[in-house]
């Protein structure tokens, strides 16, 4: 009984919530081992060292980010509780579903990475260019996946499917695991997502979602050059309940500027193709702004969003 | 001649303790509700960032198979799967604890998933790259096929009463439907309230509907009852208990085979389908439910044979099948190992490697599962109202570790009065939860194939051979009990016909 109680009381004070001043609690809307997950995780100790004080990570995972954004914009704004939030909650999920917050319910701090996506299709396709899938999708329907209704490879394609008239089919999967399974049996044409699944998958990139071509993807052309002015990422970055003090604001913001210029973090981004993009508070304010309003008008042109 | 470098990366001392350290927090991990094998995965994984290759997908690897096998001992000593996996192993593995029969049911449950472990390593050393390309042939269609085809066994497992076995079936899928619409993202079912549009979390429920219900059953009882715990030992069935029970065996490990090389569904769906597939097949399927080994066996192998194939499309594609497996591919991507189609040709050593460490691991788990149960036995032999109120901490915390969420734990015990009603009013709980497992799957598929389909579903069975077979199975295993029971009421009436004509 001993050994129960005792591993109880352990268990549950690690679960304790209340933050002492020393210590930041920094949420992750996603589980322990995800893709925001292991990116925050390789973030904390090099944000912690340069603002001399202990953070410690919270997975509150659940309906595509939406509880731990939710969670973070209830929080105290004494800057005991941040928030490390991809794109999907903070600019997508307030547009796409009824949520208890929105992009004004938070104070930015920084953007710490922007990776951008690439049109893929199924290797060994005879279809050799953008130019050749517009020409079929105006003639006949096309299949596109989704890892998700709302996510950048949903929104990025839908974009495209609207921006060249193609008759398309939207099918989400859940994750990029089955979508590609669907892509390798030919149960889907397109996928949008990033190079991590362009150099994990069978499949070949015809193009990419950003203002300029890569310099580790020189001969990709981008999708401005074929004559659709489209720029999709995926960006993550530090938030926190709205009324942080500003002097706490632009303690944190240096400090993570200082995290994202470490070895650990550039060799993480390294390995896993994730571009580091650094923002300041006013600065990825407004990109968010920006960005809810233009990914709220796909949604909508895509009927998701009355 | 075969290149045997890799040994020496298996046999190195870092990979050695790796194994045996990763199995070992696998089996305790998974044998506390609530924990699984993500959570354990998700620990382990930041100590491989300063580790080699090998010996950090040893680790990882032994996490994940000790896991799957952990879930079953919680499944059966305190009646609560310890990971969802061993969902299915409660249905046969409690009843055989209440008996006295613990030592024997883990016995059962650990000889079969350490033989559906090794099968599914033979089967992914073997045709890893076929089974993959056959695979990718399953397209949305083709897995609502299968799905369907899976939720008639809601039908196998409704012990007396169809009728009430179907409405829990119903029931368990229609709750499955509470959270996000998965084609357009829209909340649904949610009451306007936040904690729902993530949906049900399946371990809570499942915590609730069996532990915390137990629990409620206990004390309904007034305690007075002995503790069927003190003293559990594990017990290997003997070879000549095996007589009659190979076949369930190859079989169910088969099908986990199988159901693990599809991205996207998993051990616990696989575990399900097999205790289905035994239910109608065993030569004891009326000892179904109350306590029969072939139930154990046919979810613990299937289960354990995921953990292998899993590996199928992760190492011959470069696709993850479930979270599971996206981490390992992760701990990988860390080490400078692309994963992906190129995976088996450039890192060759790498891929045997995992291949020898898989073998290892199944063989450890089988001894290593002595020394933790009989530590899970002491923890249980005290008194059972102390059992009992550890059981709901525990649970309880299990709950709510899994999200996060303290509202899990509410769900807990939601369901756990629910499912002490459900018991007092003789509904089984197991339709309910298959109803729960399958019934997001069901719908997915569903829903993508109508919209490949432009809405016509009468063109499903022709959509491809796979769905024309899959179709005409589940068809024949819906009429095959109704005319099993017209034919032999008939039989039944002219052979008291007979009779009665014959003086």
């Amino acid at each position: 009984m001993k050994i129960i109680t005792l591993a109880a009381i352990g268990v549950a004070l690690s679960f304790s919530t209340s933050a002492s001043a020393q210590t930041v609690e920094m949420i992750v809307p996603f589980s322990a081992g995800g893709g925001t997950d292991s990116v925050a995780r390789v973030f904390e100790p090099g944000f912690s060292e340069a603002l001399g004080q202990t953070t410690v990570i919270r997975n509150v995972a659940g309906a595509s980010g939406t509880i731990g954004a939710a969670a973070t914009a209830d929080a105290a704004n004494d800057g005991s509780t941040i928030g490390y939030l991809p794109i999907g909650p903070l600019a997508i999920q307030p547009s796409l579903r009824k949520t208890s917050y929105n992009a004004d319910s938070f104070s930015y701090i920084c953007q710490t990475t922007s990776t951008p996506v690439f049109l893929l299709e199924k290797k060994g396709s005879e279809m050799k260019s953008v130019k050749q899938w517009v020409e079929r999708g105006k003639a006949k329907r096309i299949v596109y996946g989704s890892s998700g209704p709302g996510t950048i490879p949903h929104l990025a394609m839908a974009a495209f499917a609207a921006t060249a008239g193609l008759k398309a089919v939207h099918l989400p999967f859940k994750g990029t695991g089955p979508a590609m399974n669907a892509m390798a049996g030919g149960e889907i044409d397109l996928f949008a997502d990033t190079a991590t699944v362009l150099e994990g998958n069978d499949v070949t990139a015809l193009a990419v979602f950003a203002p300029e071509r890569l310099k580790t993807y020189p001969d990709i052309p981008t999708m401005k050059e074929l004559g659709y002015d489209l720029d999709f990422s995926v960006w993550q970055g530090l938030v926190a309940p709205k009324g942080l003090p500003k002097d706490l604001q632009q303690k944190y913001a240096e400090a993570c500027q200082k995290a994202i210029a470490t070895d650990r973090f550039k060799s993480l981004a390294e390995k896993t193709n994730t571009g580091i993009k650094y923002r300041g508070p006013d600065a990825f304010e407004a990109f968010v702004a920006e960005n809810t309003k233009k990914n709220r008008k796909i949604l909508a042109e895509a009927g998701l969003v009355k | 001649m075969v290149d045997l470098t890799f040994l020496a990366d298996v046999w190195a001392p870092a990979t050695v303790v790796a194994m045996i350290v990763g199995t070992a927090l696998g089996i305790i991990i998974g044998a506390l509700p609530g924990l699984g094998s993500v959570v354990g995965l998700s620990i382990c994984l930041p100590f491989t960032f300063g580790m080699d290759t090998v010996p950090s997908l040893a680790l990882l690897l032994g996490v994940y198979c000790g896991s799957v096998y952990g879930g079953s001992i919680s499944a059966i000593l305190i009646n609560s799967p310890g990971t969802p996996q061993s969902a299915a192993t409660v249905l046969d593995g409690y009843p055989m604890a209440l008996q006295g029969l613990a030592g024997k049911a883990l016995g059962w449950s650990t000889a079969s998933s350490v033989a559906g472990g090794l099968i599914s390593c033979i089967v992914l050393i073997v045709a890893a790259p076929q089974l993959a390309h056959f695979a990718t042939r399953f397209g949305s269609i083709e897995v609502f096929a299968l799905i369907l085809m899976a939720l008639t066994c809601i039908a196998a497992v409704s012990r007396g009463s169809m009728l009430k076995g179907l409405s829990m079936g119903s029931a368990g899928i229609f709750l499955s439907l509470i959270g996000t619409d998965p084609v357009t993202g829209a909340a649904r079912f949610t009451f306007g309230i936040q904690f729902f549009t993530a949906g049900l979390d399946l371990i809570s429920v499942v915590i609730g509907l069996f532990a915390v219900s137990e629990a409620f059953t206990r004390l309904a009882q007034d305690g007075k009852n002995e503790s069927v715990f003190s003293g559990v030992r594990l017990m290997l069935p003997s070879l000549s208990e095996w007589k009659g029970r190979i076949g369930n065996l190859l079989r169910s490990s088969a099908i986990g085979c199988f159901i693990g090389a599809l991205p996207g569904t998993g051990a616990a769906t696989a575990a399900f389908i097999s205790y289905a597939t035994a239910k109608q097949l065993s030569p004891r399927r009326d000892n179904f439910g109350k306590g029969e080994p072939d139930g154990v066996i046919a979810a613990e192998s299937s289960n354990n044979a995921v953990t292998g194939s899993a590996m199928i499309p992760t190492l011959a594609l470069g696709i993850p099948g479930d979270v599971v497996t996206a981490i390992v591919l992760s701990a990988m991507v860390v080490h400078g190992i692309t994963p992906g189609v190129r995976l088996m040709s450039e890192h060759l050593d790498v891929v045997n490697a995992i291949f020898a460490v898989l073998v290892i691991i199944n063989i450890l788990m089988l001894i290593l599962a002595f020394p933790i149960v009989r530590l899970f036995g002491k923890l249980l032999a005290i008194p059972e109202s102390y059992v009992m109120t550890g059981v709901i901490v525990f649970s309880l915390i299990g709950a709510i570790t899994v999200r996060g969420n303290a509202l899990d734990g509410v769900v807990a015990v939601a369901f756990g009065v629910f499912g002490y009603a459900l018991r007092r009013g003789g509904y089984p709980l197991a339709p309910f939860v298959i109803g729960l497992v399958l019934g997001p799957q069901f719908e997915e598929n569903l829903r993508r194939g109508l919209l490949l389909s432009d809405g016509d579903i009468l063109s499903f069975p022709t959509h491809s051979w796979i769905a024309l077979v899959l179709f005409l199975v589940t068809a024949g295993l819906i009429l095959f009990g109704p005319l099993q029971t017209l034919i032999s009421g008939r039989f039944a009436r002219s052979e008291t016909a007979r009779l009665s004509r014959e003086p």
